[in-house]
């Protein structure tokens, strides 16, 4: 396991250099159903959630997202779709330890080494694939292996003397894809 | 219904202590806040604010409007972040209440949680209040505040968004004790991320513990500038 750790390690961040590079800046708006795609529609109401479903669009730096929110299950999902209502990912919140234990230590190891002390804020588990699959999946008809799993986390650290918040995405093998330093928001109205 | 019965209504919502013989003040509490970030983690805090009474009096007596400035609060605060959502604050107000002058030492420990669908503010404070010809005043404080997005799960520029505060104010004064609670709930404006403005309603009550309660109520209007 040293060894592996070892040679794993740098080359993990190595890939770090290239992303992580971004910023991520989150401004989202509650819309209402009349606002959201045709097909985003089609297939949250067709869907088998039962609860209220919150619809938003968000702004990114480079775009925007229309995002379905609900809890289903006991578990909080955020079903993402582009503008044109194409089914882009399905996120759920999840505890630390809902993920695999090999992949959650290969996970702490690289954020041990980049961020050093870091405190996890949030973990969710992204599945992509085509939207038929996805479907099947919530569906309970499909099984999730035919899915790509993906886990996304955001931390909170202090880095360069700063505290900083970060979202990075991880794959099924705990391998870092991307990651983003989130623009804080203000808050010195409920502060002061 | 005049502005007494307004009030009493209000009074009566709000807390459930008795109001006979209970005294009121009502105002307005305008406020600009001004924040300076600093290198390594520190902050400034400046804020101006301004009380002035319209009316005053038992709720049971009809009360002329009456304006009345009283006085004016200059405060720094020097804050220092201790963690990611922690902050440590040290200051000074200093009052100007007609010829009288206050000075007030101030400490605040601050955290913030960022949940779901809103942001949570806790702090605690301490503060000693000292004016000449009379007894040093020291309180402890604690102040819950939540600021609620109007439109999805986080404030943004351009969204309105609610914000309540809630305070509990332990006053201790030549050996006398009594007990401020402070219900404050605004509305607010965010116009960019580093701009806000709120309006809202200041409501005060303390003395009820032992003798007829005195309430206040101001209308509050804050200005909120992030340099």
């Amino acid at each position: 396991m040293q060894f592996f750790k070892s040679i794993l390690i740098p080359v993990l961040l190595a890939v770090s250099t290239t992303v992580f590079a971004q910023q991520k800046y989150e401004n989202e708006i509650r819309i209402s159903r009349d606002s959201v795609p045709t097909k985003a529609l089609a297939f949250i109401d067709t869907a088998p959630f039962d609860k209220k479903i919150r619809w938003y669009k968000e702004y990114f730096i480079d775009g925007t997202s229309i995002e379905a929110k609900t809890r289903y299950q006991g578990k909080r999902y955020s079903i993402e779709f582009d503008p044109s209502g194409e089914l882009e990912d399905v996120e759920i919140d999840h505890r630390w330890r809902h993920a695999p234990e090999q992949v959650r230590l290969l996970m702490e190891n690289y954020l041990q080494e980049r961020f050093g002390h870091y405190t996890l804020d949030k973990l969710q588990f992204q599945y992509t694939g085509p939207a038929e699959q996805v479907f099947e999946w919530l569906h309970e008809r499909l099984s999730a292996a035919e899915l790509t799993l993906r886990y996304e986390i955001v931390i909170h650290t202090k880095d360069n003397g700063k505290y900083k918040r970060y979202e990075v995405l991880f794959d099924a093998e705990g391998t870092p894809l991307r990651s983003a330093e989130f623009i804080p928001k203000n808050l010195d109205n409920i502060e002061y | 219904m005049n502005t007494n019965k307004v009030l009493l209504l209000l009074a009566l919502v709000i807390s459930a202590s008795t109001y006979g013989q209970s005294e009121y003040q009502f105002g307005i509490l305008p406020a600009v806040n001004l924040n300076k970030g600093l290198n390594h983690g520190y902050k400034i805090n400046f804020k101006v604010e301004s009380r002035q009474g319209f009316k005053a009096g038992l709720f049971e007596e009809d009360n002329p409007f009456d304006y009345q400035y009283i006085l004016t609060d200059l405060t720094t605060l020097v804050a220092k972040k201790v963690a990611y959502n922690k902050t440590l604050a040290l200051g000074y107000l200093f009052r100007i209440r007609g010829e009288q002058i206050v000075h007030r030492s101030i400490q605040q420990y601050i955290w913030t949680n960022n949940l779901a669908r809103f942001r949570l503010s806790q702090r605690i404070a301490t503060d000693q209040t000292f004016t000449a010809n009379s007894a040093p005043q020291f309180r402890l404080r604690y102040r819950l505040a939540s600021q609620i997005p109007f439109n999805g799960e986080t404030v943004d520029p351009k969204e309105f968004y609610l914000k309540i505060n809630h305070e509990y104010l332990n006053q201790f004064e030549s050996g006398e004790y009594d007990l401020e609670i402070r219900l404050v709930p605004f509305v607010g404006y965010s116009m960019t991320d580093t701009e806000k403005l709120e309006f809202g309603l200041d409501y005060r009550i303390n003395s009820f513990i032992d003798g007829p309660a005195s309430h206040r109520f101001w209308i509050a209007l804050n200005y909120y500038l992030s340099l």
